[in-house]
């Protein structure tokens, strides 16, 4: 199974962060951002998982 | 009694609009080791509404009761009124059951504003009353910060549920999709059964890479 990255709701912004890693890799200020910044980890081979604010999955891009 | 002391009575609203915010209130209560009673827990028609609550409210010690819905929207919308008659079964039931382990219940009051709750019922003045905004992940840390205040145990960060719960819909929704179900499917779910998802999937995680 694919490593996979969460594009989550955090407070005032929105963070990217490995699934099972204790802190967010970086926490942004609009959800494009975070979602943009997440694609670095797609293009090395992770899934990434891009949630609604409720938690819910928007969308799922799998690795490259 | 049993699991008195673990139980959470949740008098909240059923509606649609307010399930983001339930669904991450009953993994909350399971992630800190505690068990939900919510009146969805099981569908018996034959079952007296009334009967149902007052089971659920004799058996839990705690109770979370949200009063987003005190205040109608639009005009001509009537507000709902269970939740606050069920906080006042729930408080009575603390103040003249005779039973002295009732005197040991405590309750949570969520709200969607800050102070709403007193202009429309200033009886629960000095309660413990919490805000959440209307947001999935305030209903998380609100309660896993109430549960911080009463109970001795370490409880785990608010941040660690939230992006728990995260991965736990990512879980269920790829266990969903291999089943050859959908969103919709995982937005159709019954309480009950995913009460029984949540539980499997918290009791599981710290071993199995594969929750669900």
């Amino acid at each position: 199974m694919a490593k996979r990255y969460h594009v989550t709701k955090r407070g005032d912004g929105w963070a990217v962060k490995r699934e099972g890693s204790q802190k967010a890799s970086k926490v942004h200020k609009s959800k494009d951002a975070a979602t943009k910044d997440a694609q670095k980890f797609r293009e090395k081979g992770s899934d990434v998982v891009i949630h609604k604010r409720d938690g819910s999955i928007e969308r799922w891009q799998k690795k490259k | 009694m049993e699991n008195f002391n673990k139980n959470i009575f949740v008098n909240c609203p059923f509606d649609k609009d307010f399930m983001p915010l339930l669904k991450p209130l009953l993994f909350t209560i399971m992630y800190c080791g505690f068990n939900p009673r919510i009146a969805l827990e099981r569908l018996d028609s034959g079952e007296v509404r009334l009967m149902k609550i007052k089971e659920l409210i004799d058996s839990s010690k705690y109770s979370v009761h949200d009063l987003s819905r005190i205040k109608s929207k639009g005009k001509d919308e009537y507000f709902r009124l269970n939740m606050p008659f069920e906080i006042g079964l729930d408080m009575g039931c603390r103040l003249y059951h005779p039973e002295p382990i009732y005197r040991q219940k405590r309750a949570l009051i969520l709200e969607t504003e800050q102070y709403s709750y007193q202009k429309a019922l200033s009886d629960l003045s000095n309660s413990d009353v919490k805000c959440h905004k209307g947001e999935p992940e305030e209903v998380v840390f609100e309660i896993r910060s109430w549960f911080s205040e009463l109970i001795d145990d370490e409880m785990p960060g608010g941040s660690m549920i939230w992006d728990d719960y995260n991965v736990f819909l990512t879980d269920l929704f790829e266990a969903m999709k291999q089943n050859g179900l959908k969103q919709k499917d995982i937005d159709r779910m019954t309480i009950a059964e995913l009460i029984n998802k949540m539980k499997t999937w918290i009791n599981d995680k710290a071993t199995k890479p594969n929750k669900l």
